[in-house]
């Protein structure tokens, strides 16, 4: 792998990445700001490894799942000295580069997340297994699992914090904040503790609760709360979905008092 | 002794771990460095969990707070070697944590199945309707039917006058004891005061005729073809099979637990705008023509009367006809019962029916006078 990248801007971020030649990169179609004359662009069903029609078939459907795309744009140096090729970030917030090596060969992304990196990584479904996480951690329950080797590009909105968490340290997250972790990293939900706090706390009814080891990227304004302070919340507060929603809290927090294991 | 591979994790190492080699000797864990580093941890002070996004991730760990270690194995088939060569002492709470794994996995499988069984099952009750009915109108017993249909006739009752006295009454059932010959049912048959052209049947075997509807028929053979249209109603449960059908499963378990009242509500209900199926028409239709036949009638009077009917229909301002309403007489269904009539073998004799006398005696019959 040799290209080198640098990221510009603050909170509008874009990624500059400078191929060598003959070298290509990956992002998602859509993404490209800019790039030089002689960088080719071609677009691949699923993720542009050059396997067969049906495991790219079923590549780009679990991508779409995972809020990509269907399909991927392939950036090659066609000349033979560097060119350069540059992903804009879709949304405020920053563009961070995680070399999959560092993290296991495998990263856990929040859906839409990846922005592009080194061809031949896999953009593959991480199913929530445990129920109430899925439901009430608001990252519902199916993530992006990023594996494969190189370098990967992932965005969210807001800014992002890398959190290194020991064995057995946990922190406590806000729903919807978590934009990645590794795979070793436990992701469960919590309930807030007190009837009072969950009602006039603001935090809502859970918490995500994460618990090392490993390393966790906390995002400070996911993007429902950025549209939900545009466009202002007092239209959508119908309230037949938030008793539906009530309803469906008490059930799992009576479940959960239960059976601990559900 | 046999090794297995996990990452060390520690306050001195990466985030990610290191890579190290554990195996059990005695009541020690030994845990390798690549360096050849190694450390004994003794079994008693092992915490064991499961962790991970997936939640397939046995963690061991030890120390305290600031100093705590662990070794995780992600490695399904790692973790069983593991467990099988852990010292009795801990071997229990490894098996704990090793099922813990399998858990998750089995809880899925037990979702996604639970789930494509009731899809399954949903598509089998859409694909095989028709049949389902049938058979839970196969289930309710003949009493239940019959009281059924009293209690609509008593409904009926409470809105018309209904006679089976008279002459219209006597040359109604005279026909229809003709048709339904050898019948599981006992028919009843009635003469409705009600000025408009139909006919209907109720379940266990009650035979209403309108007054109307022995107005507009030429003669007692075209009668005859009403009549043994909607005998096929009855003996093929198609008023069942249809209130099973609108009414659905709720009342499935009222008919088939005999709880009369409940039904006999949805019955009243529908009575007035329950429509058979185009297929149980055709069913009553071709049925009814070879009982006619097997009764000696002229099968044709069913196709004249919709003829004259339809034609009445179609004149400029042309009354609504109740009659063609539950049943459209479209060209094609014309033209089907047309030619049955002509392949069926009929030794017919006359109907032995003074036709005028039936239709004068009619006057009678005056309408039910609200209180």
């Amino acid at each position: 792998m040799s290209w080198q990248y640098r990221i510009e801007g603050s909170d509008l971020q874009y990624v500059e990445l400078t191929l060598s030649p003959g070298d290509s990169v990956i992002g998602e179609p859509g993404a490209m700001m800019y790039a030089d004359e002689g960088v080719s662009i071609e677009t691949h069903m699923g993720d542009g490894d050059g396997s067969g029609v049906g495991a790219r078939l079923t590549a780009g459907f679990k991508r779409t799942l995972t809020g990509e795309n269907f399909f991927v744009s392939v950036f090659k140096n066609t000349l033979s000295r560097p060119l350069r090729v540059c992903f804009a970030a879709p949304s405020p917030g920053k563009i961070i580069a995680i070399d999959l090596a560092s993290v296991g060969g495998a990263l856990i992304c929040q859906r839409g997340a990846f922005l592009g990196g080194t061809r031949g990584v896999r953009v593959g479904l991480a199913f929530k297994k445990r129920l109430r996480a899925g439901m009430f951690g608001g990252e519902g329950f199916i993530m992006q699992r990023l594996a494969g080797s190189g370098t990967v590009f992932i965005h969210a909105s807001g800014t992002l914090a890398p959190l290194d968490l020991r064995a057995g340290e946990e922190i406590k997250v806000d729903t919807g904040c978590l934009a990645a972790l590794q795979t070793t990293v436990s992701y469960d939900v919590k309930y807030v503790g007190s009837l009072k706090t969950s009602l006039l706390g603001g935090e809502g009814l859970f918490l995500a609760s994460v618990k090392g080891p490993g390393t966790v990227w906390l995002q400070s304004l996911p993007l429902q709360r950025l549209r939900a302070a545009i466009t202002g919340m007092s239209q959508s507060r119908a309230l037949a979905p938030r008793l539906l929603y009530l309803g469906l809290v008490i059930f799992v927090v009576i479940a959960t008092l239960m059976g601990k294991r559900l | 002794m046999s090794e297995v591979g996990g990452l060390l994790h520690g306050p001195n190492f990466p985030v990610a771990g290191v890579p190290a080699r554990l195996a059990f000797h005695g009541e020690h864990l030994r845990v390798t460095l690549p360096g050849g580093a190694f450390e004994d941890v003794p079994v008693e002070s092992l915490e064991v969990s499961v962790t991970g996004f997936n939640e397939d991730t046995l963690q061991l760990a030890w120390g305290t707070e600031a100093h705590l270690h662990a070794v995780t194995i992600a490695d399904l088939e790692a973790q069983r070697v593991l467990f099988e060569h852990a010292p009795a002492s801990v071997a229990k709470r490894l098996k704990r944590g090793h099922s813990t794994v399998h858990w998750h996995r089995r809880k899925w499988k037990a979702i996604v199945g639970v789930l494509a069984g009731f899809v399954l099952l949903a598509l089998v009750a859409w694909w095989q309707s028709e049949a389902i009915t049938m058979w839970i109108a196969n289930r309710v017993s003949l009493e239940n039917e019959v009281r059924i249909g009293d209690s609509a006739l008593e409904q009926l009752r409470t809105k018309h006058q209904l006679t089976d006295q008279g002459v219209a009454a006597e040359a109604v059932a005279k026909i229809g004891a003709r048709l339904t010959e050898g019948s599981r049912y006992h028919y009843r048959w009635y003469v409705s005061d009600d000025r408009q052209v139909n006919a209907f049947a109720l379940p266990g075997g009650v035979v209403v005729v309108n007054a109307g509807m022995i107005e507009a028929a030429a003669s007692a053979e075209e009668l005859a073809g009403v009549l043994a249209h909607e005998v096929q109603h009855v003996e093929h449960r198609h008023t069942l099979q249809q209130m099973i059908h609108t009414a659905g499963w709720a009342a499935v378990l009222a008919v088939v637990l005999g709880d009369v009242s409940a039904v006999t509500t949805v019955v009243i209900h529908q009575l007035g705008s329950l429509r058979n199926s185009r297929k149980l028409e055709a069913q009553a239709d071709v049925e009814g023509m070879k009982a006619l036949a097997r009764a000696d009638i002229p099968p044709g009077g069913l196709v004249s009367l919709f003829e004259r009917l339809e034609g009445q229909r179609r004149r400029p301002g042309g009354p609504a006809i109740a009659l063609l309403l539950s049943h459209p007489a479209t060209e094609e269904r014309i033209a089907g019962l047309r030619q049955l009539a002509g392949t069926l073998h009929c030794e017919c004799r006359p109907m032995d029916i003074d036709w005028p006398a039936v239709k004068s005696s009619l006057k009678d019959l005056q309408p039910k006078v609200e209180k």
